[in-house]
């Protein structure tokens, strides 16, 4: 008669529960497809992740069992490398904070959004600085022509390069000055920074800002070459931009506009050039921030 | 060891102490104890996700593919979306660790 024989301990258990562990990743999967799914895109971006790790970023392993633990108990592994690149946290941090539409922020929705750009990209930014708020923080972005920077420029004399002119030319120029007038009297007397002003500028409604009727002078004054955090949350990519003309109009339907520079920095890819983008005052009293694209900090 | 938001509810404490009274070697043990955290994680996960609106769903899983995940957060956004949430998780985690403890038991019965 044979005798039959008990496999360890061990081996019965691991097998046994290894065995639930597919069923259960594999419920978990199929029935939550979609939401596994739409985090995976929204890692890929950045992140060369499946949902298999991104189930993994929650296990609790300590560094000691990992060390010393036989092979991987699942059938995803373990990433060894769990740094995430600084725009999916920036992206993830505010797919947590923002509304699922593009509307106006809460107070509160603006706090934690102005410190979470705060943090992530080194400098003070708010919706609000020095009592200025503008109608919104978060809204539709669209593209906006090269704007004259003094009176004479034109289409020709506009670009510092061929490489920037074959880029940027089909955006054509405004007919008429910014909000603001011209950046410089001349070519002769601009300077850098008048250059970079129209380069990486922004319409923004100021029209449309709490206790703009009641004192234009003072608003007027205040947003002139205002610098703001632009920051499309979809992608990460953001820009230091100033603003430097009013608009666009309500009918529109788009909340402010992007020079064709700024666009491209934003990155935009719905074709229209059109999107939600987050836009916040900088606290540059200094005036230590340079204007252009940003990274996210590590 | 990195915790999870519901440490505080789940111990598999019980499953250690189990594993004990088995021949087990400590690597054996320990690899066991690993596969049971993820099963009953993938279980917590599986309950709370249903509870949730398709969008909820992909907010929680935001919260917690956190690197760092903040567990104030992800209570607070349980307690407002999950009735019972805690509840709901203990109930979870016990049957299976009930499950897990009959099969050490059967394993034990076997010698």
């Amino acid at each position: 008669m044979t005798q039959f024989k008990y496999k360890p301990h061990y081996e019965e258990l691991k097998d046994k529960w290894l065995d639930q562990q597919k069923d259960l990743q594999k419920g978990l999967l199929e029935k939550h497809k979609e939401a596994f799914e739409w985090l995976e895109h929204k890692s890929k971006q950045f992140v060369v992740g499946t949902v298999g790790s991104l189930i993994m970023f929650a296990q609790p392993v300590s560094a000691s069992i990992a060390a010393t633990r036989p092979p991987t108990p699942s059938q995803f592994e373990i990433p060894d490398d769990r740094a995430i690149a600084p725009e999916t946290k920036l992206i993830l941090d505010l797919t947590y904070s923002l509304p699922s539409d593009v509307q106006p922020l809460t107070e509160e929705q603006e706090k934690v959004i102005g410190q979470t750009l705060s943090r992530h990209f080194g400098m003070t930014v708010a919706a609000e600085l020095q009592g200025k708020r503008l109608n919104r923080s978060y809204g539709i972005i669209g593209a906006e022509q090269h704007l004259m920077r003094y009176p004479g420029d034109t289409m020709v004399s506009h670009f510092d390069s061929a490489e920037d002119a074959a880029k940027y030319y089909s955006s054509g120029m405004a007919p008429g000055r910014g909000a603001w007038g011209y950046f410089a009297d001349s070519a002769s007397t601009m300077t850098q920074k008048d250059a970079d002003r129209e380069k990486y500028y922004i319409a923004v409604q100021t029209f449309l800002a709490p206790g703009y009727a009641e004192n234009v002078k003072e608003h007027y004054e205040f947003y002139k070459y205002r610098k703001m955090l632009v920051v499309n949350p979809e992608n990460g990519h953001a820009v230091v931009a100033d603003i430097a003309d009013a608009g666009p109009a309500q009918w529109t339907g788009k909340h402010l506009g992007g020079s064709p520079e700024v666009m491209k920095l934003l990155d935009r890819k719905d074709g229209k050039q059109r999107g939600p983008v987050l836009y916040f005052f900088i606290d540059d009293p200094d005036d230590t921030i340079p204007l252009g694209p940003i990274a996210v900090r590590d | 060891m990195k915790k999870h938001f519901y440490h505080h509810i789940v111990q598999i404490d019980s499953i250690q102490i189990a594993l004990a009274g088995l021949d087990l070697q400590p690597h054996e043990k320990e690899h066991l104890i690993i596969i049971a955290e993820t099963n009953i994680h993938h279980s917590v996960l599986d309950a709370l996700l249903s509870e949730l609106s398709d969008e909820d769903k992909k907010r929680f899983l935001v919260l917690l593919a956190h690197e760092e995940p903040k567990h104030n957060e992800i209570w607070d956004f349980l307690n407002l979306k999950v009735e019972q949430a805690e509840a709901k998780i203990k109930k979870t985690a016990e049957n299976l660790l009930k499950k897990m403890h009959e099969d050490i038991k059967e394993a034990r019965n076997k010698k």
